[in-house]
């Protein structure tokens, strides 16, 4: 799934490791949802979603959103 | 999780479980030499001590079990799923089709202690396909 976190992470200064200590997951667990390898939980998505302070559907896009984007 | 040092407490779990049950599957297998075939020890207590070393070896899979469980990382829980998945599917797959060999050709016979042997071996190799796949190796590679 695509999402903006590395944006909104770069936005901020955060380095991954930085995201990860916010999120308590590892930097490998950033990196993979980053790079769309892997789909968090609903969970985890909220937990990110709080700390940009924006909503789920802000920060992972759906494949109609991507493919219409393009 | 663990900031950037330190190891976390599940982590330490599993490696202090690792390191008791290969302590007493050392101890265990030597006991069973000593006494066993050295010393021709009969009966129940033989069968209890020669059963031993295979209970601690087993022990590899409750604690892998355990870390799964007790991770606290999803991602980390995926990549230990999908090791443990690529371990049985090698290992079920070469038991199968070495037992079907040794039906029907002049192959050696292979003891079956060896199978839970290649699990943990297909450990490192589902380690190194969620490197592949998925971009690290996890924390138990």
């Amino acid at each position: 799934m695509n999402n903006r976190l590395r944006v909104l992470r770069a936005e901020r200064r955060w380095s991954q490791q930085d995201l990860a200590d916010r999120l308590d997951v590892s930097r490998q667990s950033v990196n993979a949802i980053e790079t769309g390898k892997y789909d968090p939980s609903l969970p985890l998505a909220f937990r990110i979603a709080d700390i940009f302070q924006m909503t789920i559907e802000e920060i992972f896009l759906r494949e109609e959103e991507v493919k219409a984007a393009e | 999780m663990t900031g950037k040092a330190g190891i976390k407490p599940e982590k330490r779990r599993y490696l202090v479980r690792i390191i008791l049950a290969m302590a007493l599957y050392l101890g265990s297998l030597f006991a069973a030499e000593v006494l066993i075939e050295d010393q021709g020890m009969t009966g129940w207590p033989a069968y209890l001590l020669a059963a031993l070393p295979g209970l601690a070896f087993a022990s590899i899979f409750w604690i892998f079990a355990r870390l799964v469980v007790e991770e606290r990382d999803e991602f980390f829980r995926l990549l230990y799923i999908r090791q443990m998945m690529v371990a049985t599917g090698l290992t079920l797959t070469a038991a199968a089709v070495w037992g079907f060999l040794e039906t029907y050709l002049p192959v050696d016979h292979i003891r079956a202690f060896w199978w839970p042997t290649i699990w943990c071996l297909g450990l490192g190799i589902g380690a190194i396909y969620n490197k592949l796949t998925l971009g690290t190796y996890g924390e138990c590679a």
